[in-house]
């Protein structure tokens, strides 16, 4: 029996000797109820032991006052004596305690903190719910999450995956556009570069006619390289990592992408973006894989309206918290009864459409901590769809 | 150095600016004095010379799109040859644009040589075109001076038929009818049946259209 329980017993002990009475049954139903006391601990003992989670008691210095029986085998696994630690100085005695200031705080403040770490002599992920005890110490639940972990890591990695892959073939519906963007600048560079041949053959060539059009080139060419670095940013696998970005930065490049793709389509875009917003703490490529669906629906939207104005609206204003997003469109709309339909995974109006665009948006704009929803447009016509970012201020 | 009014222009539509400046700047290189525009309507809003031009006109453009805007010069009556550029080969509407009577049909980037040729023969084309369409008016013009009966005279002259026969059928002496047959030659500026035959044949409409007089 360890030395916890050991303690709690000869107090119970000091505790009915106090209110002892005169009598002389009295010492042998004494002895009664010590052995009824006695069978009661043993039992929450058994209990405690067969409970297959970690337990363990400090007391309010930080010493070890009990291990339940898994608790104990942890620490045989690390090489320790549980019976020698009893009575020792947690930290001191595991000094790569990665939560020790947790457990001190818990211990100081009196408040519940559960936390998840890694404890690497172990190789196991762990998560710890201290709870501050009345004597003034604290209980410690422990369980091992790593399986839970590894779940949560494969979930999120195929998450970045289906996002890559839905990425790449939202980007291949804009393939002809951006050929189209591409074209453009080389047709001017192989044109301007005729126009210097032509130039230079004259017999007195115009020299600032030639720099003009070397100039013009150059600027071709960089015009160019431009579209090619924005797609290849986009196709880029995202690494998870999240930083802070200008959310009006995010949106003018996904617009220069998708610019002539809304041309081509006769759509008008309107940009109201705010100057001097906070910065938001995102993973770059997947916010403008939110931008460039709700982009690309709203231009889907507006393509089966026949002769009425197409117009794409993007705004960007201040939130309370964080930053909100707007993008609305005069399109088809979304009817009332596939409004909360809309976000759900294989649920699609396009032909031929996966139908992951909405809710992998979701997923994104959830796991950045914001929120994605939609409304009805202006006047009830068309589609409005707005996002939530936390920034650098409110985090 | 003093601005020579230009005797033939080159019109460029792009609603992109490098392009545009660079085909004028190509076509300025071969001393062709090019005026450009951004869009299809600010093209019709321009006013348009009364000198041989063509036209190098893109066909995706916002607004009113190059294929669009050669229909409604043709309902408008301009008459200036197109030569159409486009980001991307695209057959079905290639053959739309040279069926409605396009000069060429060039995919960017496309060789200098092939746009100049095309715009020598679309200013080439636009040039007879102006002749031919002012002989017309001349001979329209003629005609009009014609009474009811002296165009009678002529369709059944250049129809084949002898003096005696348009008498016959229209009921008067055959020497009436070579005082009529005198006054259309007359009138018309033909120096030889064979020569009112070719002008009746240019105004075709016209002709048939007295029959009924």
């Amino acid at each position: 029996m360890n030395e916890f329980v050991d303690l709690q017993l000869n107090h119970l002990g000091d505790d009915d000797r106090g209110t002892a009475r005169h009598k002389t049954s009295r010492r042998a139903q004494d002895e009664l109820e010590i052995n009824e006391r006695t069978s009661q601990l043993s039992a929450i003992k058994t209990i405690l032991d067969s409970v297959s989670d970690n337990f363990f008691g400090l007391d309010k210095e930080g010493r070890f006052i009990y291990f339940n029986e898994h608790a104990a085998e942890q620490m045989r696994t690390l090489g320790r004596d549980p019976d020698a630690l009893l009575g020792r100085v947690s930290w001191e005695e595991f000094p790569d305690m990665p939560n020790k200031e947790d457990v001190m705080r818990v211990l100081s403040d009196r408040v519940v903190i559960v936390d998840e770490l890694y404890y690497a002599p172990l190789e196991e992920w762990v998560e710890n719910r201290m709870y501050p005890s009345k004597d003034g110490g604290l209980v410690t639940f422990q369980r091992y999450i790593t399986q839970r972990k590894r779940t949560e890591e494969e979930l999120r990695k195929t998450q970045a995956e289906l996002a890559h892959v839905t990425r790449v073939s939202t980007l291949g519906e804009l393939t002809a556009s951006i050929a189209h963007e591409v074209n453009q600048p080389l047709g001017a560079i192989v044109t301007n570069g005729h126009a210097c041949l032509r130039l230079l053959s004259h017999n007195n060539p115009e020299i600032k006619e030639v720099r003009e059009a070397v100039e013009c080139m150059i600027a071709d060419g960089i015009r160019a390289s431009e579209v090619i670095k924005r797609i290849r940013h986009l196709l880029k696998k995202s690494k998870g990592g999240k930083s802070s970005y200008s959310i009006n930065d995010i949106i003018r490049e996904v617009l220069a992408l998708t610019a002539a793709e809304l041309n081509k389509n006769g759509v008008n875009v309107r940009t109201e973006l705010t100057q001097g917003l906070p910065c938001v703490i995102a993973d770059r490529v997947q916010i403008q894989q939110v931008v460039l669906n709700l982009i690309l629906n709203s231009k889907e939207a507006m393509s089966g309206i026949g002769w009425q104005p197409r117009e794409l609206r993007i705004r960007s204003e201040q939130a309370e918290p964080g930053v909100l997003v707007t993008v609305t469109d005069t399109g088809v709309g979304i009817l009332p009864k596939n409004r909360e339909h809309v976000f759900d995974p294989f649920v699609t109006s396009k032909e031929g459409g996966l139908g992951l665009g909405l809710s992998i948006s979701r997923t994104i704009i959830e796991s950045h901590v914001g929120r994605l929803w939609t409304t009805p447009g202006h006047k009830g016509k068309g589609t409005t769809f707005q996002f939530t970012l936390p920034t650098s201020e409110n985090l | 150095m003093i601005a020579k009014a230009p005797t033939q222009l080159v019109f460029v539509i792009d609603d992109d600016a490098s392009i545009r400046d660079a085909i004028s700047r190509l076509l300025h290189a071969i001393g062709l004095t090019v005026r450009t525009f951004g869009s299809a309507r600010e093209f019709l809003q321009h006013r348009l010379p009364d000198i041989p031009a063509c036209l190098v006109l893109d066909v995706r453009l916002p607004g009113l799109s190059g294929l669009d805007l050669q229909r409604e010069m043709v309902e408008r009556g301009i008459h200036v040859p197109v030569i159409f550029i486009t980001g991307h080969g695209d057959i079905p509407m290639s053959v739309q644009a040279m069926k409605a009577g396009a000069v060429e049909f060039l995919t960017k980037p496309f060789r200098d040589q092939d746009l100049l040729d095309a715009v020598r023969s679309g200013i080439q084309r636009d040039r007879k075109g102006r002749k031919e369409r002012a002989e017309i008016a001349k001979l329209r013009e003629d005609l009009g001076q014609l009474t009811s009966r002296e165009r009678q005279v002529m369709s059944l002259v250049v129809a084949g038929f002898l003096n005696k026969q348009i008498a016959l059928r229209l009921g008067a002496s055959e020497k009436t009818i070579k005082i009529h047959r005198g006054r259309v030659m007359q009138k018309m500026r033909a120096d030889s049946l064979a020569d009112l035959v070719k002008m009746s044949q240019k105004l075709g409409i016209d002709i048939n259209h007295t029959w009924n007089c």
